[in-house]
């Protein structure tokens, strides 16, 4: 019993320890966040919504310290907060009120040549085959710009909707983008008619030609591999290296461990909404729909973390064998001790 | 020369040669333990079996380990990890046995604390024991770096630069163990060599004296008990082993330690499959880049109490500098506890709790290390510096000023 005790101290001690150091230090360093919404909308409002409050605690904080310059740049925050949120509660509101189900595919089609889509986009499936090759490409747009055969089965259609209507907002990429620095896609006019109409005809388009089923290679590939290297699994971005470092601020990071560097929680909200994670960064929020984002991140996996199941049944393994040693030795403990109490 | 006469049996032959019955008799068969031990007698022989797998899962990664700035990282992480069979499984195993030999290492050392086994013929036990945490560290810490991820990489430039706070060669030395102006390839092989080779001699030599140490003193047991280990060991050779008071290494003590140990492995091998992230953080799966800073940097979780004493002291006094004067601090503190003999200035060895104050005073060390250890890794921001602060000076205080006035009231009044 007074073993047991000791024994109990021992965990308590360790417990604390591992509790302060682990869990709560974690929550310290890495403050809870929403976890990734693949309404897009949602998503988008809500994290505006946290930037405003973010912005007015900042702002309160600001003026209790009295610092002048510094109320002043706290206002200066809560304005743009709220102007952000003025602005996707706006283009939301609009992108919400188009009717998808009304999408006529072969209009769509149509629409493809006749908006221009084909003048930058290839879509192999459908035989429009790219204008040029992909460091070409790279070097004009800063990155080549998609293949469009697969983005219906990527993407969910109130997503390209708004991808269509309004790419720099979708992506999240205005502050990067202006009036001067235009962002390489335009924003899509209309080809004359109605333009929700148009954007619900393009959309269903893309969905029309998708593939129903996608390997997790492809899926990585098409989505993340215009800028980004995974060489463990030799998947090398498909441009002008230089270029895209240019257009991008800085050479992105090759993603071969990121699955154990950065966890898969991390991960999903990440290429859920790129700005709420790391605010700044110049990589676009990807906006993949759930089943895509799952097999990226199994994909991920497959190159920085590939023996994970047979770590997990050989660990049990391992341990059923020591439970059994432990019974073991515990027989032969009491066999030596019988003649020694 | 022996009189060698024609052998009876093969360990007749070796008796006759190397004397391998007394040589076992020595080291197990009639070396002597006490009776009166629990689990937390078992520390020792658990830290040797972490040793043990250290070792031989460090050979294999040696195997395929490339010590190159260039090539460490992938030679871990994809050849080790994805290529070699059950590499991954020799990584896991040397990553969290290298963090959970510190915790067992810090219960063995605590438990000496308790039990006040560093005393009254026992300072020699102690004081290699302390030898050997200090060179573990340096083994950890020079590990550490071999994986060339960014934690290792800022971990080194970190604590490497800790050297320049001293006075005229700082700079000068600082350069001499990074073998280069900033940490680079010449720092990761010279590492390399600490790691693979001079460290691991050392201790394997400081791990045989250790446990010389131990052979003249004893053991200390439950409750301090003062035992004349000849005439015990007499009686249990003359077969009455209920009453003796002591049990032989082997197989008394070693049977109730395999199943201590059979234990331990169960939930060491959890860690080792479903739950390393302690012990591997994610941070180091970045390769180094020196041009970016990550934005939280701190030790593995064994030396976030030592580096929360260097952080503690933040600002300056007089003509020292805030930096200097942590850095010292550290420094006192990593082996402070080697001086646990000199600061107990009463020579009464008993469970703590048949000492009062003592018993107080330990359960405030406790305490205090935890806090700096939870402390180490928070960023040492507003509150938190001042918490860092107090917890350091309230280490440095407990140790120098507070152990040996309790001890020696207790001296007093035992007269």
């Amino acid at each position: 019993m007074k073993e047991l005790k000791a024994f109990l101290i021992v965990v308590i001690v360790t417990g604390a320890i591992y509790w302060g150091v682990e869990p709560y230090a974690h929550s310290v360093l890495h403050p809870h966040v929403e976890p990734a919404n693949f309404d897009f909308a949602k998503e988008d409002i809500n994290l505006a919504k946290t930037n405003v409050e973010k912005a007015e605690t900042a702002l309160k904080a600001a003026q209790a310290s009295g610092d002048a310059t510094a109320i002043d740049g706290a206002s200066k925050t809560l304005e743009s907060a709220k102007a952000q949120l003025e602005k996707y509660s706006s283009f939301w509101a609009d992108i919400n009120s188009i009717d998808l189900a009304k999408g006529d595919a072969t209009s769509g089609q149509n629409l493809v040549v006749a908006a221009g889509c084909t003048a930058c986009h290839s879509i192999k499936s459908a035989g429009f085959e790219p204008a040029m090759d992909d460091k070409s490409a790279s070097e004009a747009y800063g990155v080549a710009p998609p293949d469009l055969s697969n983005i219906g089965y990527l993407y969910d259609g109130k997503f390209l909707a708004a991808l269509i209507k309004d790419p720099a907002m979708t992506l999240k990429v205005t502050h990067k983008f202006n009036d001067t620095n235009p962002f390489p896609m335009t924003a899509f006019y209309g080809a004359g008619g109605d333009l929700n109409q148009e954007v619900a005809d393009l959309v269903a388009y893309f969905k029309s030609i998708a593939p129903k089923e996608m390997s997790d290679r492809d899926v990585f590939v098409e989505s993340c591999a215009r800028c980004h290297d995974m060489k463990y699994v030799n998947v090398f971005a498909n441009g002008n290296k230089q270029s895209i470092s240019n257009y991008l601020g800085m050479t992105p990071p090759d993603l071969s461990m990121y699955i154990r560097s950065r966890d898969e929680l991390y991960l999903n909200n990440f290429i859920n909404d790129t700005q709420k994670m790391l605010p700044g960064t110049s990589m676009p929020r990807v906006g993949l729909n759930e089943k895509a984002q799952k097999q990226v991140i199994e994909y991920m996996r497959e190159s920085g973390d590939s023996k994970k199941d047979e770590r997990e049944t050989t660990g049990i393994y391992i341990m059923i064998y020591f439970a059994i040693l432990s019974v073991f030795a515990w027989a032969w403990k009491r066999k030596i001790w019988s003649k020694l109490h | 020369m022996a009189h060698i006469t024609k052998a009876t049996s093969v360990r007749d032959w070796f008796d006759q040669r190397i004397a391998l019955t007394k040589l076992w008799n020595v080291l197990a068969g009639q070396y002597w333990i006490p009776k009166n031990i629990n689990f937390l007698w078992a520390m020792g022989v658990i830290l040797t079996v972490l040793f043990t797998l250290l070792f031989i899962s460090g050979l294999l990664l040696l195997m395929y380990y490339k010590p190159d700035a260039n090539l460490a990282f992938d030679s871990v992480n994809y050849t080790i990890m994805k290529e070699v069979e059950y590499g991954w499984l020799w990584r896991h195993i040397h990553a969290v046995a290298a963090s959970v030999i510190f915790l067992i290492i810090y219960i063995h050392a605590f438990v000496g604390i308790y039990y006040g086994s560093y005393k009254k013929g026992r300072e020699m036990i102690w004081i290699s024991g302390m030898l050997l945490f200090l060179i573990f560290s340096a083994e950890a810490f020079s590990g550490y770096m071999l994986p060339w991820g960014q934690m290792s990489y800022w971990a080194a430039q970190v604590i490497t630069q800790l050297f320049g706070g001293i006075p005229f060669i700082g700079g000068a030395l600082v350069e001499w163990i990074r073998g280069d102006y900033a940490v680079s390839d010449p720092t990761l092989t010279r590492f390399f060599m600490l790691h693979v080779c001079l460290l691991p001699i050392v201790i394997i030599m400081v791990i045989g004296l250790h446990f010389y140490t131990l052979r003249v003193p004893h053991v200390n047991n439950l409750e301090g008990e003062e035992i004349d280990f000849e005439l015990e060991a007499e009686k249990y050779l003359k077969g009455d082993t209920i009453n003796s008071k002591v049990i032989p290494f082997w197989p008394g003590f070693l049977s109730k330690d395999f199943f201590y140990v059979s234990l331990f492995m169960i939930f060491f091998f959890y860690l080792v499959s479903f739950h390393f992230n302690f012990a591997m953080d994610p941070i180091n799966f970045d390769p180094a880049n020196a041009a970016k800073t990550p934005t939280h940097i701190y030790p593995e979780w064994y030396f976030l109490w030592q580096y929360e004493i260097l952080r503690g002291f933040f600002f300056d006094i007089g003509p020292l500098k805030a930096a200097d004067i942590g850095a010292l601090a550290m420094a006192f503190a990593g082996i402070s506890l080697l001086f646990m003999p000199l600061y107990d200035r009463s020579d009464v060895v008993a469970p703590a709790h048949k000492r009062k104050g003592f018993f107080v005073w330990f359960w405030l060390l406790i305490i205090d290390l935890i806090i700096l250890t939870v402390y180490g890794k928070l960023p040492p921001t507003g509150f938190n510096a001042w918490i860092g602060f107090f917890s350091s000076v309230g280490f440095l205080v407990l140790l120098l000023v507070v152990l040996p006035i309790i001890t020696i009231k207790e001296r007093k009044a035992n007269r």
